[in-house]
């Protein structure tokens, strides 16, 4: 085939090119068409400026707004949206995300499982605010207490009156007391290690130890 | 009889993925897009920053867009609240607040805008005027068709049945009327249009 050929058969694909262009223009393309388009702007500058143009004399016949002739953002867009397009289908892009997904999947489930394994440390002592990991702080309740003072106050001998009853009851409710801080700051030193950025920063102290 | 905006072949291969259907909607409408983000903003490039980050973040948005209303109407929220934000991370009062439901409203026929410049008004009223003379100039047949679609927006079925020509016919028609008017307004503006 010549050049002059080749030329020749270009001019009629333009022209098949910007007849489907009108069609799509009016919404009474064909697949055909659509798919002509969408190759032929892709190519071709001249066939994007053409249905550019033809946008143009729309508004224009309608008497609509002139639109903002002056800018032209369509290759800037088109090759943002490509970088973005790339960045997705980047193996590392797409590893990272993945890895980050799996370290969060792994290290959620690694906290449910730590909490599940101590029922015994469930926080249920009023006032006390506790770091859950993947969830922000929760101050617990009255609710369902699993604390040892049942068992305690059961083993306890009750008596009825008197100071030594009274004494009796304050060495119990003290030893319940240092049992549950104990127990709770065990916790909290273990929850607050897994969930802080800063692991190995002890989070509490003990005022016992503390001036 | 509103006529079509002819986007949703173009919308759903976008919706796709596909980013040249989103090129042809880029260039479909970044004209209107600048014209409404300068209506808030007046510096030219920052019209243009804002006019690109409007069509980027509807790219994103894309595969959220249900189809409820128009695509223009969608990417006229978009564009006005990039404008808006635009506004606020600089900490300037937006210079008109247009309502968002407004977007075919603003649009009036032959008022003179307060964001176009004199020379964009002249080049508007020649464009228009050129395409006036190449629409008289038609064969009454290519005439015919094309003002049944632009201006009473029948679709190509209802021109073919009030022409009493086929279907295929009514489209070489259209095409051939806007072959035309492209040669003549090239020849009377040339290099004035892209």
């Amino acid at each position: 085939m010549s050049e002059r050929d080749d030329v020749k058969k270009g001019a009629e694909q333009s022209v098949v090119a910007r007849e489907s262009l009108s069609a799509l223009m009016d919404d009474e393309a064909n697949d055909l068409d659509l798919a002509r388009s969408l190759r032929g702007v892709d190519e071709s500058d001249a066939l994007r400026r053409y249905w550019a143009r033809q946008q143009l004399y729309r508004s224009s016949m309608l008497g609509t707004s002139l639109p903002h002739g002056a800018i032209d953002v369509s290759a800037s867009v088109r090759e943002a949206i490509v970088s973005e397009k790339r960045a997705y289908a980047n193996p590392l892009v797409s590893m990272a995300v993945a890895a980050s997904v799996t370290v969060a999947v792994v290290l959620g489930g690694q906290q449910a499982l730590l909490l599940e394994s101590q029922p015994g440390n469930a926080i249920t002592a009023p006032g006390e605010v506790v770091q859950i990991p993947g969830s922000g702080a929760v101050q617990a309740s009255f609710a369902e207490s699993s604390l040892p003072q049942a068992r305690i106050i059961q083993t306890t001998p009750v008596t009825e009156g008197g100071p030594k009853d009274v004494y009796l009851n304050r060495t119990a409710y003290n030893r319940l007391a240092n049992e549950r801080f104990e127990s709770l700051s065990r916790l909290h030193n273990s929850t607050a290690t897994a969930a802080s950025i800063t692991p190995f920063v002890s989070r509490s102290t003990d005022p016992r130890t503390t001036p | 009889m509103a006529l079509s905006d002819g986007d949703d072949k173009l919308v759903k291969r976008a919706k796709k993925g596909d980013s040249r259907a989103f090129d042809l909607l880029v260039l479909k409408y970044q004209g209107r897009v600048a014209q409404l983000v300068s209506r808030y903003v007046s510096n030219a490039a920052e019209v243009e920053d804002v006019t690109q980050e409007a069509f980027i973040k509807a790219y994103r948005a894309l595969p959220k867009f249900r189809g409820d209303s128009a695509f223009y109407t969608w990417l006229y929220r978009i564009a006005a609240n990039a404008a808006k934000n635009h506004l606020v991370a600089l900490s300037r009062r937006p210079t008109t607040d247009l309502a968002l439901d407004d977007s075919e409203s603003y649009e009036v026929p032959g008022r003179l805008k307060d964001n176009e410049s004199p020379d964009e008004v002249i080049m508007g009223q020649q464009l228009e005027a050129v395409i006036s003379q190449a629409i008289d100039a038609l064969p009454l047949e290519l005439k015919a068709a094309l003002t049944l679609r632009e201006f009473e927006g029948l679709s190509y079925d209802e021109i073919a049945e009030v022409l009493e020509c086929p279907i295929g016919t009514v489209r070489s028609r259209i095409f051939r009327a806007r072959e035309a008017i492209d040669q003549k307004v090239a020849s009377q503006m040339q290099g004035e249009l892209g």
